[in-house]
């Protein structure tokens, strides 16, 4: 399909791309009607039904509210694809391989920061390496960087980076099955190496945030959220690892695409057949990456920790400093799913979204089984985030997956144009919030206005289905990248 | 009037286009790499003191377009060599060059780049010379 699709209303917050072409399924966007009208302004509903060419997809190709125009798949596309006869394309995880979101409770009331937040802001920033091409502050061999590869998190937490009880609050417990340090390139490797516990630079951050309201006090109180109660986030992935592991795959994934003779509609979404030694390799060296991520998420958070323990001279356990959730964003795994009454092993792809499972699944930490997983959906810098929880309606409609954050509005360079000789800094300042960042293009790209309003990609998903709200939190410092 | 030789960036949601143009293929690669070091450096000025030798495998034009740049881009980001300039010589499936810049000069580098993409990739031979198009993962 070349030119642009026309979307049929289904109801108030889904949207039909029809079945036409070559597509072996329609497309499926959760949107409001406002957010379908911005649709036609961009390439990304175009690329929901090219995603839709793709061998094997099953049901539909589904794209999340905070939808906007990515590499192949549309950021917050979602598609899963049959065991037997579908395919695994890089183009459906992206570059970020296992970018994600992490939160943090603490027992520390937000009063207690009151005139003490530029100098947190201080420690933060001295204790989280962050901007382009930042590297951790703790060097690692080869042996080292391999254990992390095969078993993310527990790698690092085994090193004295966090607890087991962390561990059990990672998506997949930290650890994508399957990783081959063996398929990950020393080229990957290299990039990588010296970035095992940092930030990064761009949309990435560390945000110390309050709880400002809570809307299911008993899904707060699973997730140990109280109102007026700080808490920490942390935006990361898989740093130069991953994009070399994308670059690599591409190029062994378009002599694969013609191999199998993959018709594409779009090189970025070349693919290989699930099972073809092609796949196995991609997914190997995948796993691999998406626990790189994982282990940087741990490590950043042991150096945030560290400096919360610093300034409130209190333990990590006495400041309550425990882990409330880490999920990926980009993504392509192995998941069961119910397809036709029947549970099927399906490779789902989720670029730009979140897994959303419902309450009772048994994937679910035991603590939160009884209202669902954490889903945790990050605004821009100057608004608000929210945590939401998963549904058994996601489950059904959408492979359990809900957004992953507010989508931008304005692209970095239409943002700098509008923010340019503007004091960004004391701009958030009035509103009570401390950015800081060491690079000034980043502020400029990153001014809230650049990003869509969350709440509004936040109505859809609760209109949808897909989530419930839980409670928002807003930033009071900010490091980025 | 745009000269026979140039780029510019175009807007895109979330990254950043460049769009090209020269009068021969070799010279239109040279033109991507240093509008690439041009969006790296924020537009610093790169000393051509240090030459290195490279050589890759591609499987097509368009490819190759892709693969030269993503060379670049790691040249700069892990190695910290920043170019300047470029000598290449074409062949069927890669290229082979000699990039000249600062060598060691990792600080050079402001603006983080994931990696230059194959969406929405261009690359044609037309009356007045090579016209091309390249996304960039930012």
């Amino acid at each position: 399909m070349a030119s642009k699709p026309k979307l049929q209303r289904i109801d108030e917050f889904r949207w039909r791309v029809p079945r036409e072409g070559k597509m072996h399924v329609p497309g499926l966007i959760f949107a409001s009607a406002a957010m379908a009208r911005e649709l036609e302004r961009d390439q990304s509903a175009l690329q929901v039904a090219n995603v839709a060419e793709l061998p094997g997809i099953v049901h539909a190709s589904l794209a999340m509210p905070d939808i906007h125009s990515g590499y192949g798949f549309p950021i917050g596309g979602v598609a899963a694809f049959r065991e037997d006869g579908g395919v695994v394309s890089p183009g459906g995880v992206g570059y970020d391989i296992n970018c994600g979101v992490r939160l943090l409770r603490s027992e520390i009331p937000a009063s207690e920061l009151a005139l003490r937040l530029g100098d947190l802001t201080d420690r933060l920033h001295q204790a989280i390496p962050s901007g382009v091409g930042s590297k951790s502050h703790r060097a690692i061999g080869d042996d080292e960087l391999d254990d992390v590869l095969r078993r993310g998190a527990r790698a690092v937490v085994e090193r004295g980076y966090g607890t087991a009880e962390d561990l059990a609050m990672i998506e997949e417990g930290g650890c994508i099955a399957g990783a081959d340090p063996e398929r990950v390139s020393a080229r990957a490797k290299e990039r990588g190496r010296p970035q095992l516990g940092s930030l990064g630079s761009g949309n990435h951050f560390c945000e110390i945030g309050r709880v400002a309201e809570i809307y299911d006090q008993r899904a707060a109180a699973a997730f140990g959220l109280e109102l007026g109660q700080v808490t920490l986030m942390l935006h990361s992935g898989s740093r130069g690892l991953g994009y070399q592991v994308c670059d690599d795959s591409l190029q062994q994934m378009l002599r694969a695409s013609a191999k199998y003779g993959l018709a594409l509609p779009d090189r970025q979404l070349c693919a290989a057949p699930l099972g073809s030694p092609e796949a196995e390799a991609y997914l190997g060296a995948m796993a691999a990456a998406a626990n790189f991520a994982f282990a940087n998420r741990q490590m950043l958070t042991h150096f945030a920790r560290s400096a919360l323990e610093r300034f409130f001279g209190r333990s990590s356990t006495e400041l309550g400093l425990g882990l409330v959730y880490d999920v990926c964003h980009n993504i392509a795994k192995w998941e069961h799913h119910q397809v036709g009454g029947k549970r099927r092993r399906l490779c789902v792809h989720r670029k730009g979204s979140t897994r959303a499972l419902g309450p009772g699944h048994e994937a679910v930490p035991a603590r939160y089984r009884a209202v669902g997983q954490p889903v945790l959906v990050p605004g821009d810098m100057g608004r608000y985030s929210f945590v939401l929880a998963g549904t058994k309606e996601a489950e059904e409609q959408s492979w359990a997956s809900c957004c992953h954050g507010a989508g931008r509005r304005l692209s970095r360079q239409q943002a700098k144009r509008v923010s340019q000789g503007r004091p960004v800094l004391r701009e958030l300042r009035d509103k009570g919030i401390w950015v800081r960042s060491d690079a000034k293009s980043t502020l400029l790209e990153e001014i809230p206005e650049a990003y869509k309003d969350v709440a509004d990609v936040v109505d859809v998903v609760v209109g949808a289905g897909l989530g419930t709200k839980v409670a928002r939190l807003e930033p009071l410092v900010v490091v980025k990248g | 009037m745009r000269g026979a030789r140039g780029h510019r960036q175009l807007d895109h949601p979330a990254d950043l286009v460049l769009e090209l143009w020269a009068p021969s293929e070799q010279e239109l690669l040279v033109e991507a790499a240093q509008a690439l070091i041009e969006v790296l450096t924020e537009g610093a000025a790169v000393p051509a003191e240090s030459e290195r030798r490279l050589t890759l495998e591609s499987l097509d034009p368009e490819d190759r377009l892709v693969r030269w740049l993503n060379e670049v881009l790691v040249l700069a980001t892990v190695e910290g060599f920043v170019l300047c300039d470029a000598e290449l010589a074409l062949r069927p499936g890669g290229l082979e060059a000699v990039v000249r810049g600062r060598a060691e000069a990792p600080e050079l580098v402001r603006t983080e780049v994931k990696s230059v993409t194959y969406h929405g990739l261009q690359l044609h031979h037309r009356a007045e010379g090579f016209v091309g198009k390249v996304t960039i993962d930012v």
